[in-house]
């Protein structure tokens, strides 16, 4: 007994201390991460393709146009105020809400090789945009062309129906961890071509369709702010009230049935909102994938397995490398914008080979998300 | 678990009302509104007269002041327009054909509506516009893709423009020189090839326009992110008009005269007058003659790209009393079946700048047995267009004229007496 008492005193302090550990590493990663998307906030609203403004000019035409409200503003109040800033903004909230989608999809369907573009949930909602857009859907009259709320519940439509494609194929074809992958690579296709056939019914050419094909945030405005910022935030803060059932679900689900989880309603509810989550990202900017696979990799490494920090440290960092991302997309190349799609593509898709040749043996469904 | 639940439905809530509530108050994208008058005396032949809505919106007061200004007299009867007498003494007087009319369009729309009687509130509207019409026709376009008045802009000393069309039709003004930015790929004319780039055809660049002066911008309709830019540009303040997708040659047209309109141009009318009379003279040399059925297409492919009704070339080709071979509307990919089944008299290719005008008989040589099996081929009445001619086909401007000559000369051979070989591959 003495020894047994020894031995769970000692499990407790490692517990502890790993608790301690794993708090005093989330600290100092938020802290990390806030600052360095500060700084990236700030360069971003110093550099652009054309005007470089310093630091101190950026700041003072900041402040000065929110004292104005954003009205009577001179050139560097308006390049600051109406263009750069609502790209920061909306690159830091999409940047969030992909990463806590691709988080949730990864927990829930345990593959860690999941995310809203593989699964095709990115797919789907842009096809479904690209169709209300270019064919004037105005659902039966009652909304104006291209009306904000056409896209987003477009976006929605497109996107639950591409991830229920999704599943249904992965169940049946044994719901093993590759299934999803292979399902979600299906489902996408299916979609592209569909897009294509849009094309070609509706004499779209190609060029019109590509920045929506390869994302972009070149065309934000305030007008529009709300209708991405406040809903993703909204539903990215969700999973962070479930971060602890998140854990127990990776268990198992009978494990996580034994704790008291009614876990196929948990996996529905959150899976719904991850793809809601995804829609309204794919309907203000276009379909920006391996943000949601990517981040969360990057922030278990740092971090561990444990949903209840893993989900805070994805946002921060999302919400920053889809920052760079865009600060890229409008520097790189002078006088041009490049789709932001293409620099998220081009870091992600190594990262993705990477995890699937070394880690690819290790995708059973638990070992990844040992907490 | 249960204070979950309830906490995560509150924040959903939260969420959807505050959206819903900061979206009835979110302001869209400030727009140019001019406040005036149209006299509109047909065939592109327009006279605006800007006035403060403050001093007047009776819009029979208000073409009275627009008639005094410009030295012209109008004549009521029974409370009806019947004729107006120009500065040039020109009467423009209702006949069996022509009416003069009140037409106006609601704020936010495109379409012109007629008024049934005078008594409306000018400031009610986008634009109202006094206009001499044929019976079942509207008058002069006079808002862009967006539904903006084209009308009020001050002349502008720098404009930017966003597609090559835009930057063709700007320099038919005779306006290239106040081209401060430029799309990517615009090349026409030569001179505006030093203008700086301010950004691709699909990918504008908000930072690259506004570090050029920019007066107005020019937007092409037919791109999405060009109409997004467009909204952008006009939520900083900036004037940007956005032409139309150049769909028919009426299309093309309206956008020449869009143009004209907004620079001020003295040319616009001789520009406009110039492509029609030029159409004129086609349909009047081809009316005796019939044309072949004939098929344009992009390129060579096995299922190429084909003009069909609806389009700018279909109406040249009627203009040339010729026929098309595709029945179907729009730019269309059609199968190698339906090629053979169409079975064209005569074929026009339109081929990019690299490769084809070299290649042309090598090309031929290879074409697929859908191709080979058409009248056409065994006509020898396969024609391309490459190189410039290409170029003046795809971009819908004011270059559409010497293409339609072209085009004629090909479809209905026998009604050009001057009909001078034209080499393939020019």
């Amino acid at each position: 007994m003495i020894i047994h008492s020894h031995n769970c005193h000692t499990d407790c302090d490692k517990i502890h201390s790993y608790n301690t550990e794993s708090k005093r590493r989330l600290r100092v990663l938020v802290v990390a991460g806030v600052t360095i998307t500060i700084v990236l906030a700030l360069i971003s609203l110093c550099i652009g393709s054309k005007t470089n403004i310093w630091v101190d000019d950026a700041l003072s035409a900041l402040i000065s146009s929110m004292n104005k409200c954003g009205h009577d503003l001179t050139d560097k109040e308006m390049l600051i105020y109406k263009h750069r800033l609502p790209r920061a903004i909306a690159a830091i909230t999409i940047g969030i809400g992909l990463s806590i989608a691709g988080a949730v999809y990864q927990a829930i369907i345990k593959n860690p090789l999941v995310e809203p573009y593989i699964m095709g949930v990115s797919s789907g909602a842009g096809t479904f945009v690209m169709a209300a857009m270019f064919t004037r859907f105005t659902f039966f009259g009652i909304f104006s062309v291209n009306d904000p709320i056409i896209i987003v519940m477009s976006a929605i439509v497109g996107g639950l129906l591409a991830f229920g494609c999704t599943m249904f194929i992965a169940k049946h074809a044994g719901e093993k961890s590759i299934n999803y992958v292979l399902a979600g690579i299906v489902v996408g296709l299916i979609f592209s071509a569909i897009q294509s056939m849009l094309m070609i019914r509706t004499s779209i050419d190609v060029n019109n369709a590509f920045s929506w094909i390869c994302g972009s945030f070149a065309y934000v405005s305030w007008d529009k702010m709300y209708l991405v910022l406040i809903p993703v935030i909204t539903l990215s803060v969700i999973p962070l009230i479930w971060a602890e059932e998140f854990n127990l679900i990776v268990l198992g689900d009978d494990q996580a049935t034994q704790m008291g989880m009614n876990v196929k309603m948990f996996n529905k509810m959150m899976l719904t909102i991850a793809s809601i989550l995804t829609a309204f990202c794919v309907a203000f900017c276009g379909i920006i994938g391996f943000i949601g696979l990517v981040i969360p990799h990057i922030s278990r490494m740092l971090i561990g397995g444990d949903h209840r920090l893993v989900f805070p440290v994805s946002m921060i960092i999302g919400g920053s490398l889809l920052l760079s991302a865009d600060l890229m997309s409008r520097t790189l190349l002078v006088g041009c914008e490049l789709p932001v799609g293409i620099i998220t593509t081009a870091i992600g898709v190594p990262i993705f080979a990477y995890l699937l040749i070394k880690r690819g043996y290790k995708y059973d469904k638990r070992q990844h998300f040992q907490v | 678990m249960k204070t979950k639940v309830v906490l995560s439905a509150a924040i959903i809530i939260l969420g959807a009302v505050a959206t819903v509530a900061i979206g009835g108050i979110e302001e869209s994208a400030a727009c140019h509104h001019s406040e005036g008058i149209v006299i509109d005396y047909g065939s592109y032949d327009t006279v605006w007269m800007g006035v403060d809505f403050a001093e007047e919106t009776d819009p029979v007061e208000l073409l009275k002041r627009a008639c005094e200004k410009n030295n012209a007299t109008p004549t009521f009867e029974d409370g009806k327009l019947i004729e107006i007498i120009r500065d040039d003494d020109k009467t423009i007087s209702n006949d069996s054909d022509h009416e003069w009319g009140l037409w106006y369009i609601n704020k936010g729309g495109h379409d012109f509506k007629k008024s049934e009687n005078y008594r409306i509130n000018a400031s009610d509207y986008n634009v109202v516009s006094w206009a001499y019409t044929v019976d079942g026709e509207k008058p002069t376009v006079a808002v862009d893709a967006l539904g903006t008045s084209i009308y009020g802009y001050s002349q502008p000393g720098s404009v930017v423009t966003l597609s090559p069309l835009c930057a063709e039709i700007v320099a038919s003004m005779n306006k290239e020189s106040i081209i401060t930015g430029r799309e990517k790929s615009s090349d026409y004319p030569e001179s505006i090839k030093n203008v700086s780039v301010v950004g691709t055809y699909t990918g504008p660049s908000y930072e690259s326009i506004m570090s050029v002066k920019h007066d107005i911008v020019f937007c092409d309709g037919s791109v999405q992110a060009q109409r997004e830019m467009a909204r952008i540009l006009r939520d900083s303040n900036v004037n940007s008009v956005v032409i139309y997708d150049a769909k028919t040659l009426r299309d093309v047209i309206n956008n020449i005269f869009i143009v004209g309109t907004v620079t001020a141009s003295d040319d616009r009318n001789a520009v406009i007058n110039d492509i029609n009379r030029i159409l004129d003279d086609i349909k009047d040399k081809t009316r005796a003659t019939e044309g072949y059925k004939t098929l344009v297409t992009l390129g060579f492919d096995p299922s190429p790209y084909v003009a069909g009704k609806y389009t700018y070339i279909d109406d040249l080709l009627i203009d040339a009393n010729g026929s098309n071979a595709v029945g179907s509307g729009g730019w269309l990919k059609i199968a190698p079946e339906k090629l053979m089944e169409i079975n064209p008299d005569c074929i026009i290719v339109i081929g990019s700048s690299g490769g084809y005008k070299e290649r042309y008989e090598e090309m031929k040589g290879l074409l697929p047995l859908a191709w080979k099996a058409t009248n056409a081929f065994k006509n020898d009445n396969m024609h391309l267009f490459a190189g410039k001619l290409g170029e003046k086909t795809q971009i819908a401007g004011p270059r559409i004229a010497q293409f339609a000559e072209i085009l004629a000369k090909k479809v209905n051979p026998y009604a050009f007496k001057d009909n001078a070989p034209i080499p393939n591959g020019t």
